[in-house]
């Protein structure tokens, strides 16, 4: 699971949570790979981000490296910021762990790389 | 588009749904639009019931040629979630997968630029959606056979970017006509841009877009 993925997912689905967002994440394992970088890919993807999240997921699991808290003004046209980004993005994977709903501390397991966000019938 | 390769053995077969006419009429749809989607340069796909990833494998391997794009593929279930990742990877694309209840644990948030569903849409009691052969969940749509498929067409307009596409299989027993008016209830476009008569079904493929 790409940190991409990640910022994608909630648990607001579950019972009694209102926001469910973001997830925590207990990495046991995390892959880290080489992808293309694609600067202009990057730049398109960043305002469907959401931010605090990413560095926050970066963080958590020690990958953060020189990624600032906050994003930059002009990212588009910053290559060394964009090539930061594009690693936390796409090439560090957590393999596996956790995921953890922030209000109820609900599991979701990780297992070769996928998510388990499946719930139980009283759980919705 | 070229037809990615997908190996599944005998045990695969008992989980995980085959390729079919189905998905093939999917992937011709989705080719017959790719100039269209060429031009908007997409950078989020997401397949819902991914199967065996055939259908956003072959997406992923068209356009790779053409732009970088991140992907994602959900499935209920556990081995077609395996399956597709595996398909994937053997087709050399990148696709991240998550094993989730249609799009329960997907935020809102205007992301995704393509989104494709070959839902499970044959006609069955609401009861065989729920049977414990994890296969039956591959095809068993309930009343209509619209019972899973509906359960995420309120969800369409709050994960699709303002510009993006939503494309869904249906067959003549769904009533395409009745989906298509759900769906201008939801302030979005649709019609029906390809059709295959096949051993007793009559296939559609609709494409949504939201109202500007
Ligand atoms: C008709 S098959 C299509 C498979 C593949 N996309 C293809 O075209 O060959 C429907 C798929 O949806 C998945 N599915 C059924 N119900 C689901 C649900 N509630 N959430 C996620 N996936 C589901 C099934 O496991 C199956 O893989």
């Amino acid at each position: 699971m790409k940190l991409l993925t990640h910022n994608m997912l909630t648990s607001k689905c579950l019972k009694g949570v209102t926001v469910g967002y973001p997830l925590g994440i207990v990495a046991k394992d995390i892959k880290v790979s080489e992808v293309d970088f694609n600067s202009e890919f990057i730049a398109r993807i960043i305002p469907k981000l959401d931010w605090a999240t990413l560095w926050k997921a970066a963080e958590s699991i020690g990958h953060v490296g020189e990624l600032p808290q906050t994003l930059i003004q002009d990212f588009e046209t910053n290559e060394e910021f964009l090539k930061k980004v594009h690693h936390v993005l796409l090439e560090v994977e957590v393999i596996n762990g956790d995921l953890l709903c922030p209000e109820s501390g609900r599991k979701f397991p990780i297992n070769d790389g996928i998510p388990n966000m499946l719930l139980n019938e009283d759980e919705v | 588009m070229n037809t990615p390769i997908v190996k599944l053995s005998d045990k695969d077969l008992e989980s995980v749904y085959e390729p079919s006419e189905d998905s093939f009429l999917l992937i011709d749809a989705l080719e017959a639009d790719l100039e269209v989607l060429k031009a908007m340069k997409p950078v989020m796909c997401l397949e819902i019931g991914s199967g065996s990833g055939i259908v956003i494998t072959a997406l992923a391997m068209a356009l790779k040629k053409h732009c970088q794009c991140y992907h994602l593929a959900i499935d209920i279930n556990l081995d077609a979630c395996r399956i597709s990742k595996k398909t994937a990877a053997e087709n050399l694309v990148d696709i991240d997968i998550a094993q989730m209840d249609l799009l329960n644990c997907i935020r809102t948030g205007n992301v995704f630029d393509v989104v494709v569903f070959n839902p499970p849409y044959v006609v069955t009691t609401d009861d065989e959606i729920s049977n414990k052969q994890i296969l039956f969940k591959a095809w068993a749509g309930g009343t209509n056979g619209r019972k899973v498929m509906e359960r995420v067409f309120p969800k369409i307009p709050h994960i699709l970017s303002n510009t993006g596409t939503f494309y869904l299989l249906v067959i003549e027993a769904n009533d395409p006509e009745y989906i298509l008016r759900v769906f201008t209830d939801l302030n979005m476009v649709g019609e029906i841009i390809a059709e295959r008569k096949i051993r007793g079904e009559h296939l559609y493929i609709l494409r949504f877009k939201k109202i500007k």
